[in-house]
């Protein structure tokens, strides 16, 4: 057997008790090999406890290492480093969590952090910086406008108060609130974004968060606007539209106004 | 392609709970080494961190993903991301393991046993030579712990690992720790295994403690025991004065503490020397 089909069948062996064990290994090569299956199993979990701690406290720790190790079985990981073994939890959790939609917020909320954490080194674009970009734009130029956001900016919308949430699983959990939070009235949006060189995030309202989702898709402003309007009428929405782009720069989520 | 020339000092791993020290402190160390992994990003609070540091300490990076023994080779975007923090750190040295982490399709995480056959020899010289010659530099390569011993192997392990140095010019990371558990292991003699090695290409020494058992497991989660500080004064009389540092990466303890515990290191180093002077 050459050494890539020993390699394959060791590793294959590591995910699934099942998988057969050469057939010259003795006894003394299965209690050696029981280390780097246990190993395996112990480090991989751990990597997503450290990367879900909330989410983890929020479903309980056998709950969430039975969820942890469906993950792994589904997702067996690929990349070189350890901080991706817990890419696409927040997918799996809504699948083994479908009464409990809070989970899959928290877990997403969770990895957006920490993505954001270690993304590029930026500098948002400021208030001075907007101006002297757009000191030359008419109307039309108004409404083409899209904007580059900062690395590791990201949107969802969410059906619970994920700031409270977030709170009540802190390091002095409370854990029967957290679990008897109830749903939000509507759905609002979250955003999760790196301040310097914290990760952080905040709760939007729903449409603000389409219109942000709308335009890291490269949306003009006046597409952007158009949501805006669908959701709250026009005299509202163009006050609405100027107050919003003057958070987002303030929040230091714009990076720079597209070419 | 360059060689690495002996430096000698006694340094620790930098770990997250000791940040604040390092950063706001000045640690009596003589270097730091970290896991180059956590620092192959883009940006944020880790790299910030690592710069801050090296302004203070030499660093050496020190890898755990590289997988020299991966039949399926190695993984040129790792390797390029690798050279991207080595060209911002400047490194004293880079090191990994003599092992192999992950397969065509999947990712272990672990340090994972080689056979020491012949085949498996070809395979990492030629992964070490690719990475080396990516790199710009020659690598240090460290014996690992391991937990069984495959019935096909050819050779022990330190001739493997003397073989490898030989063909690829790459030196060496004795982990004393890593002898002792795998001699306990694999019931060899740890005088032996350092008889075996080309010492005069060790660079640097690694210490930590261990889970003792029937199969004795590489946990770095307690203090050095005395079989591996013994060992340790029995290299250090073989190599001379080379980098000898500690790992911890479990149930971290205050940085005072493990400052002590290397300073264990430098009474034996101490030692070590004025009997290769006698």
């Amino acid at each position: 057997m050459s050494l890539a089909a020993r390699q394959s069948q060791f590793i294959l062996a590591l995910m699934s008790d099942d998988a057969p064990l050469p057939e010259t290994w003795q006894e003394r090569q299965r209690k050696g090999y029981e280390v780097y299956r246990n190993a395996y199993r112990a480090r991989l979990i751990a990597a997503l406890e450290e990367t879900y701690p909330r989410t983890a406290r929020l479903v309980g720790d056998e709950a969430f290492r039975a969820a942890a190790a469906h993950h792994l079985i589904t997702y067996p990981p690929t990349s070189w480093t350890l901080d991706d073994a817990g890419r696409g939890f927040a997918l799996t959790v809504e699948t083994l969590f479908p009464r409990d939609p809070e989970v899959a917020e928290l877990a997403w909320i969770e990895w957006a952090m920490q993505t954001a954490f270690t993304t590029r080194d930026t500098r948002p674009l400021d208030g001075s910086g907007l101006v002297a970009a757009t000191a030359s734009f008419g109307d039309e130029a108004w409404q083409d406008l899209r904007l580059r956001f900062v690395p590791g900016l990201a949107v969802r919308q969410v059906g619970h108060d994920c700031m409270e949430l977030w709170h009540l699983l802190g390091d002095e959990a409370d854990l029967r609130a957290a679990r008897a939070l109830p749903p939000l009235s509507e759905a609002q949006g979250c955003v999760v974004w790196r301040e310097g060189l914290r990760a952080t995030f905040t709760m939007i309202d729903a449409a603000e968060a389409r219109t942000l989702e709308a335009m890291i898709e490269d949306a003009s402003y006046d597409a952007a606007c158009d949501i805006l309007i669908a959701a709250m009428g026009e005299e509202r929405a163009l006050s609405f539209a100027g107050a919003m782009l003057a958070r987002w720069i303030a929040n230091g989520w714009v990076g720079a106004i597209a070419p | 392609m360059t060689s690495i020339k002996r430096f000698a000092g006694f340094g620790l791993g930098l770990r997250r709970p000791h940040y604040h020290h390092f950063l706001e402190e000045d640690v009596d160390l003589d270097f730091v080494e970290v896991i180059s992994e956590n620092f192959m990003v883009d940006g944020g609070k880790p790299l910030a961190v690592l710069d801050a540091v090296r302004q203070k300490h030499e660093v050496m990076l020190h890898g755990v993903s590289l997988s020299p023994g991966s039949a399926h080779g190695v993984d040129r975007d790792y390797l390029d991301r690798l050279r991207q923090l080595a060209e911002r750190i400047e490194p004293r040295w880079i090191s990994d393991h003599l092992c192999w982490t992950r397969s065509s399709a999947h990712n272990s995480h672990d340090l994972l046993p080689l056979p020491y056959t012949a085949e498996a020899l070809d395979v990492i010289c030629a992964n070490i030579m690719i990475a080396q010659d990516h790199l710009r530099r020659p690598l240090l390569l460290e014996n690992p712990s391991s937990y069984l011993c495959f019935p096909e192997d050819e050779m022990t392990e330190w001739e493997f690992l003397a073989e490898v140095a030989r063909r690829t010019g790459c030196y060496l990371l004795l982990d004393v720790n890593n002898v002792h558990v795998s001699a306990h292991n694999h019931e060899f003699s740890p005088a032996d295994y350092l008889e075996g090695l080309p010492l005069e290409r060790v660079r640097q020494i690694h210490l930590a403690g261990h889970t003792p058992g029937e199969i004795a497991i590489d946990t770095h989660d307690r203090a050095v025991c005395d079989g591996v500080w013994d060992l340790l004064g029995h290299a250090l009389a073989r190599t001379g004065p080379v980098a000898v540092m500690i790992e911890r990466d479990d149930a971290i303890p205050p940085l005072a503490e493990l400052l002590d515990e290397l300073d264990t290191a430098r009474r034996i180093a101490a030692t070590a020397s004025r009997e290769v002077a006698a």
